[in-house]
């Protein structure tokens, strides 16, 4: 029995697991780009493989790139894995960039493939490069260490906190793609150089392809009424000052009413702020405060219902109204096709409240 | 003859009475041509050498019953008038009891065993009592009972080893104990057949049962103030001669992370400590063998910032990471077992040599990783945490179970390996107690046992 046991656990430390490799015969892909092909319907993809370094202590970021053609990106990938001398390992892969290009086309293809595959995470970030996905992956900032790492940190909110990106993971983006009444948005990072990128825009999609790209300051009310306590700034104008504030907190909601057969979707903002910059450099005193809060609320108040219609008129709903609508009815059949004819005529009412509470440090 | 009519219980067979079960209890007649005397008192803890020359000595020098009688109530430290609660505290505190004619005289003769007490060499503490039990029994029932002053307190004295006849004292409280765990013993004890037995942890061997054991069923401790400690909690002691140390028992594996100072810590101090502890042994135990796992089966488990490091460690090693932590290992054990038989002079040396130099040269050399190195210390500081050595050898042997669960199938081994040892853990028991229940209280072994709602 005991001789027995031996013997099992003899042969247990001969025949490793099938799948046992060890870290360093695995080479790390941390980001994928995908483009089109230079022929109609094919892609090109493009892999940004993680050396690591031997010696720790040097600062220096060592990383590959390689791209490849073909009709699949199975295929591609298959045929890059005889290009490197060690197994291609996407359990670290954190983003996926889209060709802006190829998203122009539809992002369907490509999203079911990262969703089938068992070693790809289903929290990876997507996102539409510009002007298009290898060149985002050769973006290098002079500030970062391991490949990648600053569309990592940019991306989860980890690192920076820009009001101006917005992530989107590959389960959001599935089934943003898959439900009723809900569409998908995802963010452009455009490529400035080798050496710096820009995230700052959002493009809202249909089911399958980009429609609409929204502009900077339109992205920033965007995350202003999809995520609580937005930090960024936003200004206010009184007798000619121009008064900067900063939102300390904020949060917003809003309700679908119908209103004599007409829907009408009222938005409430709520926003708690600090003077960050006077041009004036007048005195702040408690008038003057109220009187940036009222400013700066009626500011917002337009540029939000500006930025409302604009979305409205693309017949898109990032925003989920449509879901928000049918969760609250019960005419299962019907209820879809209620909205579709309803959405057209949506009128936005915007309540925003600012309230600018301190004037900053000075006295 | 007063004193007598007022308290006619305290005499030698009262006392004796009181203290049955008491096998260092000594009782003497002392039988002159015309005299006669009666002397009683506990070997363990009164000094031999002074009731012979200070009560045996004079019996025989004197010419009569009465001038006797008048030194010893002369003696200093000599009590007349005594009740019989106050008659067993000087007993059980190192007094002889003499019955001189019809008198009765209790005499303080305390033994303490100051210089031949040694400091404790395995299980320190920082503010704490550092007497360890010593390799003379008499020494070390004298240690006990100066910490345990009860005449609850039993010792019973048998003999094991067909040739080495080591005297064996079973020490118990008779208000506290669990008398089925008594009984167990004394059976064991008594099935008992073997030549020689020279150390306490071989008792240990022989009684717990089981051919293949992986964790300890008794404790073996050489502190005195364990030893009473767990008596007060009901449990048993045995001590043997030339031993050096004692085992209690039943054990729960909570007992071997709880030390002695743990009590005279702040109750948040000796928490934290307790739980710095556990957390020493999840380290040693896990530690290696998640490196494998990681670094061979799942490094998406690990941040990618870590899983490059770990890779670029490991880019000049040449062979697998399970061998690279196996041979880490070793060489850690063997430093450690070397650094246990070297001279004392001598140690220090060999742990810089190995331990510094060694792990320095092998990483510059690229034969093992950096963050293997640092791994590999963690294992080996973290192991000696658990106060009870004879624990921290059997997590020691434990961590190579999950290293080689980990070779075969990668975290999933090492997860089935934890819930196979806790599955194990939870069917063991330790003379009828379960071993595993951690979060039972201390106390509630025998004196508490049922007041609550049952």
């Amino acid at each position: 029995m005991r001789r027995a046991l031996c013997g099992i656990i003899a042969l247990l430390l001969l025949c490793t697991g099938c799948e046992y490799k060890d870290i360093d015969r695995r080479i790390f892909v941390v980001a994928i780009g995908i483009d089109k092909g230079q022929e109609a319907g094919d892609f090109k993809v493009s892999l940004k493989l993680a050396l690591p370094q031997g010696d720790v202590s040097k600062n220096e970021e060592k990383m590959q790139i390689l791209t490849e053609e073909s009709t699949s990106i199975s295929e591609a990938l298959r045929r890059m894995k005889s290009r490197v001398e060690k197994e291609l390992d996407y359990v670290h892969c954190k983003s996926i960039v889209l060709g802006d290009g190829l998203a122009a086309e539809g992002v369907g293809h490509v999203l079911d493939w990262a969703v089938r595959r068992r070693d790809m995470q289903l929290i990876l970030n997507f996102s539409i490069g510009r002007p298009n996905a290898l060149e985002v992956l050769q973006v290098k900032p002079p500030s970062e260490r391991i490949p990648s790492n600053s569309l990592i940190m940019a991306m989860s909110g980890q690192g920076t906190e820009s009001p101006f990106i917005t992530s989107v993971y590959t389960y959001e983006l599935m089934r943003k793609l898959y439900e009723k009444g809900i569409d998908p948005i995802l963010p452009i990072i455009e490529a400035q150089g080798k050496e710096e990128f820009l995230i700052d825009k959002i493009a809202l999609l249909d089911k399958n392809k980009t429609r609409l790209v929204l502009t900077a300051d339109e992205t920033r009310l965007f995350n202003l009424l999809t995520r609580p306590n937005l930090r960024t700034n936003f200004p206010a104008y009184v007798q000619g000052g121009m008064y900067q504030y900063y939102t300390e907190s904020s949060k917003s909601s809003y309700k679908i009413e119908i209103q004599e057969g007409e829907p009408l979707i009222r938005y409430t903002i709520r926003i708690k702020g600090i003077i960050e910059e006077n041009s004036a450099q007048t005195e702040a005193d408690q008038k003057l405060l109220d009187e940036i809060s009222a400013s700066g609320a009626e500011e917002l108040r337009t540029d939000v219902e500006a930025m409302l219609s604009k979305v409205q008129k693309s017949g898109l709903d990032p925003f989920g109204w449509g879901l928000h609508y049918g969760a609250r009815h019960w005419n299962n059949e019907t209820e879809m096709e209620i909205w579709e004819r309803l959405f057209p005529h949506i009128r936005f009412e915007v309540d925003a409240k600012v309230a600018v509470k301190y004037s900053g440090m000075i006295k | 003859m007063v004193e007598q009519r007022h308290k006619p219980g305290v005499s030698p067979e009262w006392i004796q009475e009181q203290l049955s079960g008491f096998a260092d209890l000594e009782h003497r007649k002392l039988q002159a041509s015309s005299d006669e005397a009666e002397l009683l008192y506990i070997k363990s803890v009164t000094d031999g050498q002074s009731i012979s020359q200070a009560v045996i000595a004079p019996f025989y020098e004197m010419d009569s019953g009465e001038a006797y009688g008048a030194y010893l109530g002369g003696l200093p430290g000599s009590h007349t008038e005594v009740d019989g609660k106050q008659a067993l505290e000087l007993m059980l505190g190192g007094s002889a009891c003499i019955r001189s004619g019809s008198r009765i005289f209790i005499c303080e003769l305390p033994k303490a065993e100051a210089g031949a007490v040694r400091e404790t060499v395995t299980e320190s503490v920082s503010q704490g009592p550092s007497d360890a039990l010593g390799e003379d029994l008499t020494v070390n029932l004298n240690l006990i009972r100066r910490r345990y002053q009860s005449a609850q307190l039993k010792l019973e004295m048998t003999v094991i080893g067909n040739i080495s006849r080591t005297k064996t004292a079973i020490l118990y409280d008779e208000s506290r104990v669990d008398h089925r765990v008594l009984a167990e013993l004394k059976e064991r004890l008594d099935t008992l057949q073997i030549d020689v037995l020279q150390a306490a942890g071989e008792l240990d061997k022989y009684i717990s049962g089981d051919k293949v054991r992986i964790f300890p069923k008794t404790i073996v401790t050489e502190r005195p103030d364990r030893v009473v400690f767990n008596l007060a909690e009901g449990k048993v002691a045995v001590m043997l001669d030339t031993a050096g140390y004692a085992i209690i028992l039943p054990a729960i594996f909570n007992d071997f992370f709880t030390a002695m100072d743990d009590k005279i810590h702040l109750p948040v101090v000796g928490r934290f400590l307790k739980l710095l502890r556990i957390l020493g042994v999840v380290l040693t135990l896990w530690l290696p063998a998640l490196y494998v796992a990681f670094t061979s089966y799942n490094p998406e488990i690990v941040r990618v910032q870590i899983a490059l490091l770990i890779a670029g460690s490991r880019a000049t090693v040449p062979y697998p990471s399970f061998v690279e932590v196996l041979i880490m290992l070793l060489m850690m054990e063997f430093l450690t077992e070397a650094s246990l038989r070297l001279p004392r002079a001598i140690g220090p040396t060999a742990t810089t040599v190995g331990g510094l130099i060694l792990g320095q040269a092998a990483t510059a050399a690229g034969l093992v990783g950096n963050i293997m190195i640092i791994l590999v210390s963690v294992v080996a500081i973290s192991n000696f945490m658990i106060p009870l050595n004879m624990m921290s050898f059997s997590i020691r042997v434990l961590k190579y179970f999950f290293i080689l669960a980990a070779i075969a199938t990668g975290l999933v081994g090492v997860v089935c390996c934890l819930v196979g040892f806790t599955a194990y853990l939870c069917s063991q028991r330790s003379f009828g107690q379960p071993y595993f229940k951690l979060f039972a209280l201390e106390s509630a072994g025998s004196g508490k046992k049922g007041s609550g709602e049952k």
